[in-house]
């Protein structure tokens, strides 16, 4: 199979699985699953910016269509995401990985780099996520733990579908 | 050529993630009542915030002409008291439209400083009213006295020049002197031939007298810095000036009402007496 077609289906699944949780899976009013920052690190990292920027875009506001919530919410965090997943990328994977055209799949390099990685890329997502979904009609406090919460939920969460579909060879 | 190729890529990226970015907040703002309340409350603080410094900016250019103003409506004012003054003190006198002084604003546009015979240029001339031998003054210093004028300006013979005196007395008493700027400094003074008996001292008031139909009476100028006793009948004191002329920049030109009459009145008396 090439693998232009092998990525499209993953990330076929890995929005299909976004969807399914996000209706099905109930883990309170704090907690949002969200794959979208994965897919958008396993775009290719030789590609122009600016289509990535556009890429990202479209995917979050597929997520924002297909979840129903706010639109536009998704979307504006994955553009986010896709500025910087770059520039983030080579410090935290170090000099040997310059040359590489993807992120390094998980077993072929260290796991801690890894969750490095994510833990950053979540982060800035949630940033935007939690500032324009109701940081003014939320206490500072509870913010602060929805953005904890969610990062640490959906680190876990994309650590396991990273294992589970980006690194079949 | 690569500099300019990579700047240009980061423009387009940039631009793009802006573009993005913002299409992504109208999305927000249209489809969300509690997003749109939130950013646009942001935008609209941001707003505030802007024309806030903006117009504190504009204020700050606009300073000279309120100054301008401030100094018009101060002048009015000061005739205003000056009439009201007139009428506490002649209530007889039923011809309201009478006060002792008009006030005219005027600007400084020529000073000459640390020389001993100072002198300035007024803003004002014949066809603001102003006449030689007029006074000129701020709420808290004696200026000078009008010397010649023209059309547009007038020249004054500062107060910083050893020949000028000014009738001054001491605040609270009835004591009064001859006041004369000692030539050394801008803020030093000297009030001659007070009587021996005055109980004034160190730290009191020194204001103009009103005995001269120069200078209007009441305008605090300084505070006594030390006294002297003078050949046995007269004391000395030195005077500590509260302004220094020739750091202002707006005055008062003062006009006594009937000047020429007591002028007039004056020279006919002298010439009885010869």
């Amino acid at each position: 199979m090439p693998g232009y077609l092998r990525q499209i289906i993953i990330y076929a699944v890995v929005i299909l699985l976004q969807v399914i949780l996000n209706n099905y899976v109930n883990l309170g009013p704090m907690i949002y699953i969200c794959l979208v920052p994965l897919l958008i690190v396993y775009l290719p990292l030789d590609q122009k910016p600016y289509v990535s920027l556009i890429i990202a875009f479209g995917l979050g506001l597929l997520i924002d269509i297909l979840a129903d919530g706010v639109l536009g919410l998704n979307a504006g965090a994955a553009t986010l995401v896709a500025l910087v997943y770059r520039p983030i990328f080579y410090p935290v994977f170090q000099k040997n990985n310059y040359s590489k055209k993807y992120i390094p799949p998980i077993r072929e390099s260290n796991i801690w780099h890894h969750v490095l990685y994510m833990t950053i890329i979540l982060a800035i997502y949630f940033l935007f996520y939690i500032a324009f979904d109701g940081l003014a009609v939320s206490t500072l406090l509870s913010s602060l733990l929805r953005y904890l919460l969610n990062i640490a939920v959906n680190l876990a969460l994309v650590i396991i579908v990273d294992l589970t579909l980006f690194n079949k060879s | 050529m690569d500099y300019r190729s990579g700047s240009y890529k980061v423009l387009i990226t940039v631009g793009v993630f802006i573009a993005l970015e913002v299409i992504s907040i109208i999305m927000i703002v249209q489809n969300s009542v509690l997003q749109r309340y939130m950013i646009m409350g942001g935008i609209r603080t941001s707003q505030v915030f802007i024309w806030e410094r903006s117009e504190g900016l504009r204020e700050f250019f606009r300073l000279r002409s309120y100054n301008q103003a401030l100094q018009e409506e101060n002048a009015q004012l000061r005739s205003k008291l000056a009439q009201m003054q007139y009428l506490e003190e002649f209530k007889e006198v039923t011809d309201t439209t009478m006060g002792l002084y008009r006030w005219i604003p005027a600007s400084i546009i020529k000073n000459i400083p640390n020389k001993q015979h100072n002198y300035l240029i007024l803003n004002r001339g014949a066809k603001d009213g102003v006449e030689p031998e007029m006074g000129v003054v701020t709420h808290k210093a004696i200026v000078g006295v009008v010397g010649a004028v023209s059309e547009n300006y007038c020249y004054v013979i500062s107060f910083h020049n050893k020949s000028q005196k000014a009738s001054a007395m001491i605040s609270g008493t009835n004591d009064f002197g001859l006041l004369t700027w000692d030539g050394t400094d801008g803020h030093t003074a000297t009030l001659s031939h007070v009587p021996l008996s005055t109980t004034g001292a160190v730290g009191d008031t020194i204001c103009t007298s009103g005995y001269s139909t120069i200078y209007p009476p009441d305008i605090p100028v300084g505070i006594v810095t030390d006294v002297d006793a003078v050949s046995g009948m007269y004391k000395d004191m030195k005077v500590d000036m509260f302004q220094d002329v020739r750091s202002l920049k707006y005055v008062y030109i003062v006009q006594r009402h009937h000047q020429a009459e007591i002028d007039q009145l004056s020279k006919t008396k002298v010439t009885n007496r010869e």
